[in-house]
């Protein structure tokens, strides 16, 4: 495994930039989509059972059969692969934008509402700081989530740590699957531990705890 | 004369209930007048003043404040009139004492007047000093938050002050301290208030009149003295002589 990283190195690092290219992407994507989703869903129930619905069967699709079928409007490569891996986080983020809503406090709510001020205001003053450590949470599911999908992306011509593991594959090659699982497995370990740093400061502002008692 | 509150055959019926939570609600309150409303959990207390700032909307009947129908005015201008102080005070976490206070003012761009907010800590009685001012709703004691929540509601001046159950979380000492200085700054103040409280004590040594309701109806609405010289039927009798002891 040394040897084939000490020969390889330049190909494995090209792959880890375009694993967290296309994790990033797809979450620089996903997050906006998922937050107007959430605002539409958030006025009609209707429409929420819909969607809801049509995003939970997309979610259930493989990825590798969600990637081929985009493949007739989008091509190969990382465009198709961003698509895919975007529709695939819908669900699970408006899934935690409802969840970190509901969870502040009746109460809470009720004084924001009762105060005369902009839904706006409210939300982006008010609501917002306090989801923040549930939104981040929910951050941290996705973006580890994404990551593992996005090795799939390789199949599609989209690159990234997934074309390592293909090739290693093919090859039988154990170094090349080494390698790439444990980029994998140690990118997603590193991303999470940065998302529960921030998910706790972003706890201790939410609860006025960052001011020392 | 002309009421400055008026419900006008009032009901509400909570979209996942059978029946009324409200039924034909009709009163009327003076400026400056101190209203407490007494009842039982789920009499409906709580929905009859949420109708004021329109965080319900009633089924049928209509509100009037200073004779014009609520249904007319703006959601948000309706709020910014009227001050709301719930049982676990609302405080925003993640803000100050101070920005607790004058979030509306703070939110709308509106000029933040310290004399305004040395005012209302005066008023309230809390410290005024800014380490007391900086700090977050944990770090005050439950009859502190209480008067935060109460200095907010009375931030922008309200005619009319709607209170749910304030003191209600409060150990007993704490609570008839705070009962007798809200009291005392209603009167300074004269500001129109609907008080809700299931505590007989309370509602009696507070309300200019006192509203008995039960399951959504109003049983009576007198003076503390006509409540308990002519309770209106067995029902208030029974409150009366439960509550008293």
């Amino acid at each position: 495994m040394i040897q084939y990283i000490s020969i390889h190195y330049m190909s494995i690092l090209q792959a880890i930039v375009e694993h967290l290219r296309l994790t990033a992407f797809s979450l620089l994507f996903s997050i906006p989509l998922a937050a107007l989703l959430s605002l539409l869903l958030f006025h009609s129930k209707t429409l929420g059972a819909i969607l809801t619905g049509f995003l939970v069967v997309i979610y259930c699709i493989p990825s590798i059969a969600l990637f081929t079928m985009l493949i007739p409007w989008f091509g190969l490569g990382e465009t198709t692969a961003v698509i895919g891996l975007t529709a695939y986080n819908q669900i699970l983020l408006i899934r935690n934008i409802k969840a970190s809503y509901e969870a502040i406090p009746q109460q809470i709510k009720e004084a924001a509402e009762s105060l005369g001020i902009s839904n706006r205001k409210c939300l982006q003053n008010i609501y917002l700081p306090l989801m923040l450590p549930y939104l981040i949470g929910g951050l941290r599911i996705v973006t580890i989530s994404t990551m593992g999908i996005a090795t799939m992306a390789a199949l599609i011509n989209a690159g990234g740590l997934g074309r390592i593991l293909v090739e290693g594959m093919r090859m039988f090659s154990m170094p090349r699957i080494l390698v790439a699982v444990i980029l994998i497995s140690g990118l997603a370990l590193i991303l999470n531990f940065i998302l529960i740093k921030l998910e706790r400061l972003a706890r201790r502002y939410a609860t006025g705890h960052e001011v020392a008692s | 004369m002309q009421s400055f509150l008026e419900y006008k055959d009032i009901q509400f019926t909570y979209q996942t209930q059978a029946g009324h939570t409200l039924n034909h609600i009709n009163f009327s309150v003076q400026e400056g007048e101190m209203i407490t409303i007494l009842g039982t959990s789920g009499s409906g207390k709580t929905t009859l003043i949420k109708l004021a700032n329109k965080l319900l909307l009633p089924t049928s009947g209509a509100i009037y404040l200073k004779g014009q129908n609520i249904a007319d005015i703006d959601t948000k201008q309706l709020r910014r009139r009227m001050g709301y102080v719930i049982q676990q005070a609302g405080l925003f976490p993640h803000m100050t004492v101070k920005e607790n206070i004058n979030v509306v003012a703070r939110l709308s761009k509106e000029d933040i007047q310290e004399a305004r907010l040395q005012e209302l800590l005066s008023l309230t009685k809390l410290p005024a000093d800014k380490d007391f001012q900086t700090r977050r709703p944990w770090q005050l004691s439950g009859g502190q938050q209480q008067r935060v929540g109460l200095a907010r509601a009375l931030y922008c001046d309200p005619e009319l002050l709607l209170m749910d159950e304030p003191f209600g979380a409060l150990d007993a000492i704490t609570r008839y301290e705070l009962q007798q200085e809200f009291l005392a700054l209603q009167q300074e103040t004269k500001t129109t208030v609907l008080f809700v409280t299931h505590d007989l004590r309370e509602a009696l040594m507070l309300g200019d009149r006192v509203m008995v309701l039960r399951d959504g109806a109003i049983q009576q609405l007198a003076t503390p003295e006509e409540l308990i010289q002519n309770p209106a039927n067995d029902y208030v009798r029974l409150l009366l002589q439960i509550g008293r002891g």
